[in-house]
């Protein structure tokens, strides 16, 4: 549970001298922000208007404009859903796991973690809001008292999800804003203008910093973490049970909640590791950020990979020992010699051997190298989706209706569009809001203070 | 009289071979039950040390220094495998007796095809048991001895090596973890299967695993004019505190895959799938069921939630007491309904088998426990495991 000080050898802090220094360094990327951020922004604010075009011009023309069909009715968009949905798992991971386990470690990576978790469940739900059809009608997922006595069916694990999806956006975004608000009144005392003083004063909701206030802060956080952990297991396991209770082959299988999210918190952590080593180079975060994160990180990285691993082997053992025939044609045919063959095994690849190198500890400590793994998780964690999707839909229990698929130029548009306002979002975030924890932080350099005052 | 003395060695073999003559003759009245109730005690047996295995590893992979002081505590259980390797024999001895794979005509019957029989026949059964005891007790004595080996004051550091074999060790451990719960327990039923029995089954020896530490936790620590053998007490409530959350962990996961796996069978409500529970949900085991999910997740949950019952090893124990034969139910819900689908009641021969296999078991592990001291005096992370302290 605690971490074993004496065997590893970086420190999670490196050389502040005191808590003003501390402050000044951790929050000098909102006063004079790095010019290179803003021009990121522009190709990431144009990706967002191709997205919010893409989903004007379905909802305008419907979701004829997209590359399902019948029988392939979830493609892309169910796809995307569930991607996004696993990336935004590793804040709360993070934030509330990692919390409960005493793991000093997350406390830098903390805050980043939860923005990417709240922008990752944004761009989650839109997808099947716009696979609707009609988005306008979304609210009748919700159970609220209608006149016409409509009601969500209840034994669909589809409005389960709902439920649950709308639950996680809530704590999360909770959860971090609660960190946020210490850090938002120091923000408030550093800034150098009135109107940011004003601003950031608003928004920190009058934290004084009081005993009483820090008391009452303590409670909440942990009593916050304790009701995110729950939400970590359950948001990707009922997002596992869309498929798991339908009797569509491949989809059917007991293993599938403990996998999706195992799954999700690999493709999170990948992710994490996707925004933190250029954030990190950029901005010359190495003392806040250190190689101690990054290598826990990648640790987590290899752990959660195997387990998907495991799953990848036990899901055609077990269709094969079943005997049941659609579901040992999909897993042993369908899949690694179908149509979309090489997207499978481009998901073995991505999932299986590649984080397998982590074992080496010189792979843990290469940034580059750690960025190239983290991106090719997460291309692989698309594809593992893409393949439980598209691949179980086409090739069902009726070869009559065995269909092809292939997406058309709106989807492409939608994928990519999404992945730029994920990166604007995250973009905004890092300009205007503290983006690591300057609270915490201080708190573990008095915690920790033979090992956070090592020299550089 | 400590725990460790030969007297009290013999006695649990004495008991063990009692319990074992008793089962033999009663083998002449009812072959097929009695071999059952050896397999659900054995089953009962090989999850504690197993679960102590997979959570010392998963404790050693992560660093964790709190559980340095209950190293040896740990160590004394996993010793007991080469016991448990041996115990296991009457199992592939009594394959046609249970397993209706083995059966040939019989199996053939139930629906097992061709290429099943590949997998599952008596030479693949025992092969694979041979690999799966190869890799625990390989595992277990390798960590052991490091850990042994630290008691010499000038021995070299073992830790990092430890560190190492609990990380890469972890994945052959779940797998034949997963290899045994599908060839010796979901097979027992000719055509069901769950892709996620193998990992469900962990999750219970994680349980009765870290049960049986608290139970050893708590006999091990110090009493008044009996200082001798025992833990010191700076190994207190820190430490119930963390093995208290480990259990409430497990029992959490445990509730939470059985649950999963249910409601997807439930739902799907496939003939092959769904017949296991039917059997299972319906007369005197529905009723058993109902006991176990309240013993082994319900009771535990709501009590292990109290900080105050997670610190007080007395308390602790209790409930770890509970959870163990929770355990043992779960194990009996699962496999015997699979020879009396119409209820069965619980027999002598069930009692003398669980006393066969625990008494052997636990000779084994006094054994080898003999003249060790109960914590790893030099082991370089024991003074800042001792300064552990829980989040409260």
């Amino acid at each position: 549970m605690s971490m074993a000080g004496q065997h590893a050898a970086d420190p999670l802090l490196i050389g502040t001298s005191d808590d003003a220094a501390l402050t000044q360094r951790v929050l000098r990327p909102l006063w004079s922000p790095h010019p290179a951020l803003g021009w990121l922004m522009i190709p990431a604010a144009l990706g967002s208007l191709v997205f919010i075009t893409a989903l004007c011009y379905t909802f305008v023309t419907g979701i004829g404009v997209w590359g399902n069909n019948i029988p392939v009715g979830w493609a892309f968009a169910i796809t995307n859903f569930v991607w996004w949905i696993g990336i935004g798992h590793a804040g709360t991971f993070i934030s509330a796991i990692l919390y409960l386990l005493q793991q000093e470690w997350r406390t830098s990576i903390n805050r980043i973690a939860e923005a990417m978790t709240l922008f990752a469940v944004v761009n989650a739900g839109l997808f099947p809001i716009a696979h609707l059809g009609r988005p306008w009608f979304f609210y009748w997922l919700a159970p609220y008292p209608a006149t016409m006595e409509l009601w969500p069916q209840f034994r669909s694990s589809l409005t389960w999800d709902v439920a649950a999806i709308s639950t996680y956006g809530t704590v999360s975004f909770l959860f971090w804003y609660l960190g946020l608000l210490p850090d938002l009144a120091t923000a408030r005392d550093t800034a150098p203008t009135r109107l940011r003083r004003r601003l950031y004063g608003l928004c920190a909701l009058g934290w004084r910093g009081a005993a009483s206030h820090w008391r009452s802060y303590r409670i909440a956080y942990l009593l916050l973490a304790g009701l995110a952990t729950p939400l970590v297991v359950s948001v990707h396991s009922i997002v596992s049970l869309d498929f798991a209770v339908a009797k569509q082959p491949g989809w059917h299988s007991t293993i599938f909640p403990p996998y999706f999210v195992a799954g999700a918190i690999f493709s999170g952590f990948a992710m994490v590791l996707t925004l933190v080593i250029p954030l990190r180079a950029l901005l010359r975060l190495q003392d806040v950020i250190t190689m101690r994160h990054i290598d826990n990180m990648a640790k987590v990285l290899l752990a959660t990979g195997s387990i998907v691993a495991y799953s990848y082997l036990l899901e055609p053992f077990t269709a094969w020992y079943s005997g049941d025939p659609y579901e040992r044609y999909i897993q042993l045919v369908g899949r690694p010699a179908g149509p979309f063959a090489w997207v499978f095994w481009l998901t073995i690849v991505c999932n299986v051997l590649v984080p397998q190198v982590l074992w080496l500890r010189s792979l843990r400590r290469n940034l580059v190298a750690l960025l190239i793994i983290s991106l090719l998780v997460q291309l692989g964690m698309w594809s593992e989706r893409f393949v439980i999707v598209v691949t179980s839909l086409q090739r069902g229990a009726l070869p009559s209706s065995w269909s092809s698929y292939s997406p058309t130029l709106i989807d492409a548009c939608l994928l990519f569009g999404s992945m730029s306002l994920f990166l604007f979002l995250f973009l905004v975030f890092v300009r205007f809001v503290p983006f690591i924890a300057l609270s915490e932080l201080k708190l573990l350099r008095r915690k920790e203070p033979v090992e956070t005052q090592v020299s550089p | 009289m400590t725990w460790t003395s030969v007297p009290s060695i013999i006695s649990a073999l004495v008991l063990s071979l009692g319990a074992f003559a008793a089962l033999s003759w009663d083998m002449q009245a009812d072959p097929r039950r009695v071999a059952l109730a050896y397999l659900v005690a054995y089953a009962f047996g090989i999850s504690i040390p197993l679960g102590v295995l997979a959570w010392s590893m998963i404790c050693d992979a992560c660093g964790a220094v709190w559980f340095v002081p209950l190293r040896r505590v740990a160590d004394g259980i996993t010793a007991c495998f080469p016991g448990m390797a041996l115990l296991f024999l009457p199992v592939p001895l009594s394959l046609p007796l249970i397993y209706p794979w083995a059966h040939h005509v019989h199996g053939l019957k139930q629906g097992i095809d061709a290429s099943h029989a590949g997998y599952l026949n008596p030479t693949a059964f025992t092969l694979r048991a041979i690999v799966c005891f190869a890799v625990w007790i390989g595992i277990a004595e390798t960590m052991r001895s490091w850990s042994l080996t630290q008691e010499r004051p000038d021995a070299p550091d073992r830790t990092s090596r430890r560190r190492a074999l609990a990380a890469v060790g972890l994945l052959p451990v779940v797998l034949t973890v997963t290899c045994m719960a599908i060839d010796w327990y979901l097979s027992l039923d000719a055509t069901w299967f769950s892709s996620v029995y193998g990992l469900l089954h962990l999750a219970g020896d994680g349980s009765a695993g870290i049960a049986a530490m608290v139970m050893v936790f708590a006999a091990l620590s110090p009493r008044r004019g009996s200082p001798a053998g025992r833990l010191p007490s700076s190994v207190g409530a820190e430490h119930a505190h963390a093995l208290g959350s480990l259990l409430f962990v497990s029992v959490m996961f445990w509730a939470y895959l059985s649950f999963m796996q249910f409601l997807i069978i439930w739902m799907a409500d496939l003939p092959n799938e769904a017949g296991w529970y039917v059997v299972r949900l319906g007369g005197t085991w529905g009723w058993l069921g109902l006991i176990v999910l309240a013993a082994h997740f319900v009771v535990p949950f709501a009590l292990l939630l109290s900080t105050s019952v997670k610190r007080r090893l007395a308390v602790l124990s209790g409930v770890a007491f509970l959870v163990l034969m929770a355990h043992y139910g779960d194990l009996y819900w699962q496999l015997v309904p699979a020879i009396s689908p119409g209820g069965s009641s619980l027999r002598w021969c069930d009692v003398a088998a669980l006393i066969a296999v625990l008494s052997g078991g636990a000779a084994c592990g006094l054994w080898r426990a003999r003249g060790l001291s109960p914590i790893p005096t030099h082991d370089p992370d024991l003074a800042e495991g001792l300064r552990y302290r829980s989040l409260r």
